[in-house]
């Protein structure tokens, strides 16, 4: 008796050991989820799971921090950075330095990926002189290392190499509407392959302001075409003149952010007033907008259903994007935190984080980054920290069957499709992968019936129709020959009967 | 036996020829039974069922946990119901010569074209690609077309109307469908908060 308690306290004990993995997968303090085709909400594990949360605290004084005397500098001390104050953006330059811009405090932070601090950019030198910013905004490092950074009260933006020596700046460019008492604040910055400098600046509504490489404005970039609701454009068709003046005017809305692909072409984001429309753009260098959505039933703009009223209520806003690799984008909603990440086809892959005071949950979240395929969310509220996202294996799977996907060996994919599938069978992205990539293995009957249950109307018509020339060359043969043979039958039934009918008349 | 099935659904094929003089021996000449017209909107029913549970994926892309047979049918019958009563209501103040019966036979045999159509249509869609997917679509609506075309020249002959008077009374017919509809629900809603009171007084008299 006491034996076989034993050997069930032992089975226990290895059941719950081996249930640890499963338990760390579903200890996300979120709810992971995608919509399904016909736009409804599919609850799913988590993809990405935080794995550290950090303020300016938690930085280390790094080799050459240029804070402190070489003696002082020792590689575990902590340092007092103080707290962040309204930081606006992260951002993580090609040597994957971070850098955060910590606005109230007019300066910005680089540190590397193991928190040790590289330098405090308060300000630069030009020809000597010191000068500093004011509330910059935004910043963006170039692959030759020069920095941009958008000093918004200072109205310009500031070019500075890594020493913080001034190399250029870029100030209001002389054209209609940028005299008076107009300011020229810019809030986000962004260098292109071809060295233009594309900036969002603040009540600016005719598009990305772009200027070339000495600084000079060239026009306007992908300007967003005004659309009213048709609620809307009924009332003001009902209005009087007087009451049409006190309304909102209809202007085309004002980006809030903006990335680079690894082909220069710019995913933004901005604010829609009519749900039916994308809230992201990917702008091709012409300024067109080239995002390829193929889901009729989904619009790329965050959670398809919302609250009307109360806390955590009204549609997706997406403060901010970053693209990534083999495709795929993220975009951060400011009102619920969460992050959404489509791939290149316009698919959702996976939703994660949200509003809360637990680990991995954002109070004010403002700005996403990458990092390989990591994701980085800084959390302006109270004292400021950043929130680092790792994939689970969920999310590794997905991931990496996307990236196959993308670069063309989609063939290779199923085994991952079909890991994804036992970790979460109500997926029909993971469902309507294996059955493409048994399309392109060429097992088109087989393809059918996976991409029916991942709803993949595109695909399973055409693996529908490569499998309907299939089964044809492989009876029509059959029925060609069945055929003649019947024909032949026939024939030779009625000859007979002609010769025996001219027999018998005869 | 194929004899006796075309000489039973002889009138329904006539009426899809000649409209006009098939409307005319359906009524004038008490060709139509109410038995065939029955069962005429009952195939409709049930192809229609059909058509959403079998139709290919490339041209139905339904939801099979939301799919409810049961309530299209209730739908089509109430849309039926609906038609047909609001339609005598307008026609009987316009000197329509149709009765409620007569509106009934006509629009049920008008629906030949949907029962020609719809099945052979959801088969087609079995062997069709995305790109042949509107040979489907214009079949479809070759027969619902079809069939409105039928519904409007069964009113004319049923009601002894001109064509502007049968325009006219269709528009009618709409307005009251949508008054019937208001009337209904606010009959439910009265009816609702009716209930809701009687109830309250129940269990409060049980509280007691």
């Amino acid at each position: 008796m006491m034996r076989l308690k034993r050997i069930i306290a032992l089975v226990l004990a290895v059941s719950l050991v081996a249930a640890h993995p499963l338990a760390i997968l579903a200890s996300t303090p979120f709810q992971g989820y995608t919509y399904n085709f016909w736009g409804t909400l599919v609850p799913s594990p988590a993809a990405y799971a935080p794995i550290r949360s950090f303020g300016l605290m938690d930085i280390r004084c790094g080799e050459n921090c240029g804070l402190h005397t070489a003696r002082e500098c020792t590689l575990d001390s902590h340092i007092d950075l103080g707290d962040m104050r309204d930081p606006t953006e992260i951002h993580v330059d090609p040597l994957n330095n971070i850098y955060i811009v910590d606005a109230g405090n007019n300066r910005i932070i680089v540190f590397d990926v193991y928190l040790n601090l590289n330098r405090v950019i308060d300000g630069f030198y030009r020809d000597g002189e010191r000068d500093t910013f004011r509330r910059p905004h935004g910043v963006f490092v170039t692959d030759d290392m020069q920095i941009f950074i958008a000093d918004n009260q200072n109205h310009r933006v500031v070019v500075i190499d890594e020493e913080g020596q001034f190399i250029r700046e870029i100030t209001a460019p002389a054209i209609d509407g940028f005299d008076g008492d107009f300011e020229f604040l810019p809030q986000h910055v962004l260098v292109d392959r071809g060295g233009r400098t594309f900036v969002i600046a603040q009540r600016v509504f005719e598009g990305i302001m772009s200027f070339n490489a000495a600084g000079e404005f060239l026009g306007y970039f992908g300007t967003i075409s005004v659309s009213a609701n048709p609620l809307d454009i009924f009332w003001r068709f009902v209005m009087t003149d007087e009451q049409i003046r006190a309304q909102n005017r209809i202007i085309p809305r004002e980006y809030q952010s903006m990335s680079m692909d690894q082909y220069g072409f710019v995913f933004t984001t901005h604010v829609e007033n009519w749900h039916l429309n994308n809230q992201v753009m990917r702008l091709n260098p012409r300024g067109e907008d080239v995002l390829v959505n193929f889901n009729e039933n989904i619009i790329i703009n965050g959670d398809q259903g919302w609250r009307d009223s109360g806390p955590l209520s009204g549609p997706s806003v997406l403060i901010d994007i970053v693209a990534r690799s083999h495709g795929k984008y993220s975009a951060l909603c400011m009102v619920r935190g969460r992050i959404y990440t489509y791939d290149s086809e316009g698919s959702l892959l996976y939703v994660f984080s949200g509003t809360g005071s637990l680990q991995g949950m954002t109070r004010r979240p403002i700005s996403i980054e990458t990092l390989g395929e990591d994701i980085l969310i800084l959390d302006a509220q109270g004292r400021g920290r950043i929130i680092h996202f790792s994939p689970t294996e969920y999310g590794r799977l997905i991931n990496t069957a996307i990236a196959l996907r993308y670069d063309g060996y989609e063939r290779y994919s199923v085994d991952y499709w079909r890991k994804v599938v036992e970790l979460d069978e109500n997926f029909a992205l993971a469902w309507s992968g294996i059955g493409r990539s048994y399309l392109a293995q060429g097992y088109n009957a087989r393809a059918m019936y996976y991409l029916e249950r991942g709803m993949d109307v595109r695909y399973f018509s055409i693996a529908f129709r490569r499998n309907r020339l299939d089964v044809m060359q492989e009876t029509l043969p059959n029925m060609m020959t069945g055929g003649l043979v019947l024909v032949a039958v026939w024939a030779g039934v009625s000859i007979f009967r002609k010769i025996k009918g001219k027999g018998t008349t005869e | 036996m194929l004899k006796r099935i075309f000489k039973f659904y002889a009138l329904p094929m006539y009426i899809m020829v000649k409209p006009f003089d098939g409307f005319y021996a359906m009524k004038y000449q008490h060709e139509g039974t109410l038995k065939l017209a029955f069962l005429n909107f009952i195939v409709v029913l049930f192809s229609y069922a059909i058509n959403n549970q079998y139709a290919s994926l490339v041209v139905n892309p339904q939801n099979p946990l939301e799919l409810n047979s049961l309530l299209h049918w209730v739908m089509l019958i109430g849309a039926l119901i609906l038609f047909c009563v609001s339609n005598w209501s307008v026609t009987s103040l316009t000197n329509g010569e149709g009765k409620l019966k007569d509106i009934f036979m006509m629009v049920c045999y008008a629906m030949t074209p949907l029962v020609l159509t719809i099945v052979p249509a959801t088969i087609l869609s079995r062997f069709l690609s995305a790109e042949e997917a509107g040979f489907y679509y214009m079949l479809m609506s070759i027969g619902v077309m079809y069939f409105v075309f039928l519904v409007f020249a069964g009113l004319i002959v049923v009601h002894n109307y001109t064509v502007a008077k049968a325009v006219l009374t269709v528009v009618l017919t709409f307005i009251a469908l949508l008054i019937i509809v208001f009337l209904l629900t606010l009959l439910l809603t009265l009816w609702q908060q009716l209930w809701v009171f009687a109830y309250s007084i129940y269990t409060e008299l049980m509280f007691r």
